[in-house]
C-alpha cells in the first residue's frame, strides 16, 4: 500500500462524513491524518477568482474591462501565427480583442498553460521563464506576468476554452488593485474570516510536517514511487516550504480537505459562513452560472472559476444541475451542490490521475447513500 | 397575548435555528439526521480502500 486518501461529505453544514485511508508516507508506513495539508493546485483558482469577486463588488472594476487598463503589458494581445519547433521562435498576428477580466475568469482569454498546455505554447512559455506555480526558484508574480504579458495568444479571446495561465493573471490583479499581495489579501479576505487555518502559499514550519509526500508512477513497472523533481523542469514538489516568494493564484495554496469545505459551504450559504460575508448572495449566483455561452465545455459549462452542471452533466452522474466543481493536479477534487446542500472532497495526493475513476466513483456512492 | 407569544416562541426559535444553521461553523452529525443512510455511506469506505491497498497510480 503506498497510497492514502481523505473523504469529506458535508449536507446542510454538517460534516456527515469524514475519514482517512492508507498511508502518508509508504517508507515510513505513517497513516494518513485528516488534517493532513494537501497541494491543492488548481484548487486555487476557485479561492483567486473570489478574491476578484469580493474586489469587483467593491466597484474596483468591470468583469468586461480590459486587463491591460490594470496590468498595461496585455495591451494590444498578439495571436500566434506559425511557430518553429527548433528554436521557438514564432510570427503573431494582432488579435481581434483585448483579453477582459470575464475571459480570464472563465479561460477564455487565449492564454494557455506553462508544463501542461499545448506544445507550442509550452515551449514559448518556457523559453521565457513562465511557470506553472511549482516554482524552485525566487521569482515575482508580478515580474513573471507582465512578461506574461508579451508573449502570443494560443486564439483571439472569447473564442474558445482553453484551460490556463488566466487565474495566475487575476492574482496579479488583486495585487495591483488592492495593494496588498496576494498571499496577504486571501489571509486578510477569506482565510481569517472563515478560519481556514491551514490554507497558505507558505506553509509555516510548525505545520510541515502535516503536509503529505506526492507519489507518482515508476516508468518502467507502472508503481508508485516517491515524486522526482525532474517530471517538470524548472518546478519542485517542495514549492509550499521553499518560500520562494512566487503567489501563483491558479496553483499555488496548499490546505486541509476541512479547510476547503468551509470554503464551499461559504459558496452554498450564499456568500456567508459563521457569520461572515464573503461575497453577495448576487454575486454567488453570478459566479455560479454559465459565463461561457455556446462555447464547447464537454457535457457541462463554465462560470467565474468553477465547472457548472448542466443538464446532460446531471445525467452521468447524478450530480443536480447548477453544482459547481471542480478539482487539483495532485488528485484532489470536489464539488457542491446548491440544491441537494450537499459538498464532496475527495483528496489524494499524486500525478498522474484520471479524475473520471475514483473521483467520479466518489460521486455516485454519496448519491445513492442518499434516503 | 403574552401567552400566545409565549406559545409561539418555540417555533420561532426552530425556524431561526434551520434558517442560520448553514452559517454556523461545520460540525460533525449524524449521517441519518441529514438525509444519509449510515449502510450505504459505508460503500465509500470499500471503494477508497480498495484503491488505496491497490499497488497502482492509476485504476486497472
Amino acid at each position: 500500500m503506498d497510497k492514502g486518501a481523505v473523504g469529506l461529505v458535508v449536507r446542510n453544514g454538517k460534516i456527515v462524513y469524514y475519514k482517512s485511508f492508507g498511508v502518508d508516507d509508504a517508507n515510513k508506513n505513517t497513516a494518513l491524518q485528516k488534517d493532513a495539508i494537501f497541494r491543492i493546485a488548481s484548487q486555487t483558482k476557485a479561492i483567486t477568482s473570489t478574491a476578484v469577486m469580493i474586489l469587483f463588488e467593491e466597484g474596483k472594476f468591470l468583469l468586461d474591462d480590459p486587463i491591460s487598463k490594470y496590468i498595461p503589458s496585455f495591451a494590444k494581445p498578439n495571436v500566434l501565427s506559425t511557430f518553429n519547433e527548433k528554436d521557438s521562435s514564432y510570427t503573431t498576428v494582432p488579435a481581434k480583442r483585448e483579453i477582459t477580466i470575464r475571459d480570464l475568469l472563465t479561460h477564455t482569454s487565449g492564454i494557455d498553460y506553462a508544463q501542461i498546455g499545448s506544445p507550442k505554447m509550452k515551449a514559448i512559455y518556457a523559453k521565457a521563464g513562465i511557470q506553472a506555480g511549482f516554482s524552485d526558484h525566487k521569482q515575482l508574480l508580478a515580474d513573471a506576468i507582465n512578461k506574461l504579458g508579451t508573449l502570443p495568444l494560443v486564439q483571439n479571446p472569447g473564442e474558445r476554452f482553453t484551460y490556463s495561465l488566466s487565474i495566475d493573471v487575476l492574482g496579479r490583479l488583486v495585487e495591483v488593485v488592492s495593494g496588498l499581495s496576494l498571499d496577504v489579501f486571501l489571509r486578510q479576505r477569506i482565510f481569517k474570516p472563515l478560519g481556514m487555518e491551514d490554507t497558505y502559499f507558505n506553509l509555516p514550519v510548525n505545520k510541515q510536517s502535516r503536509l503529505v509526500q506526492v507519489y507518482t508512477e515508476d516508468k518502467e513497472t507502472s508503481k508508485p514511487v516517491l515524486w522526482k523533481d525532474d517530471t517538470f523542469p524548472g518546478s519542485t514538489i517542495n514549492y509550499p516550504i521553499n518560500n520562494n516568494g512566487y503567489y501563483a493564484g491558479g496553483a499555488g495554496l496548499v490546505s486541509t480537505i476541512k479547510d476547503y469545505a468551509i470554503f464551499l459551504q461559504m459558496y452554498l450559504n450564499g456568500g456567508e459562513y459563521n457569520g461572515h460575508r464573503i461575497l453577495s448572495r448576487h454575486t454567488v449566483e453570478i459566479v455560479t452560472k454559465n459565463q461561457i455561452g455556446e462555447i464547447p465545455f464537454g457535457d457541462d459549462k463554465f462560470g467565474l472559476g468553477f465547472q457548472i452542471t448542466t443538464e446532460k452533466g446531471n445525467a452521468k452522474l447524478g450530480l443536480s444541475e447548477g453544482s459547481f466543481s471542480w478539482g487539483g493536479f495532485f488528485a484532489t477534487s470536489y464539488w457542491a451542490d446548491p440544491k441537494e446542500k450537499i459538498s464532496g472532497l475527495l483528496f489524494l495526493q499524486q500525478w498522474p490521475f484520471k479524475h473520471s475513476e475514483l473521483s467520479d466513483k466518489f460521486k455516485v456512492l454519496v448519491y445513492q447513500a442518499l434516503q | 397575548m403574552k401567552v400566545k407569544f409565549l406559545k409561539l416562541l418555540p417555533l420561532f426559535v426552530f425556524i431561526q435555528q434551520v434558517t442560520f444553521a448553514q452559517s454556523l461553523p461545520l460540525q460533525n452529525d449524524d449521517a441519518a439526521t441529514n438525509g444519509f443512510s449510515p449502510d450505504r455511506l459505508k460503500r465509500i469506505d470499500q471503494v477508497i480502500k480498495s484503491y488505496v491497498d491497490s499497488n497502482w497510480i492509476k485504476v486497472q
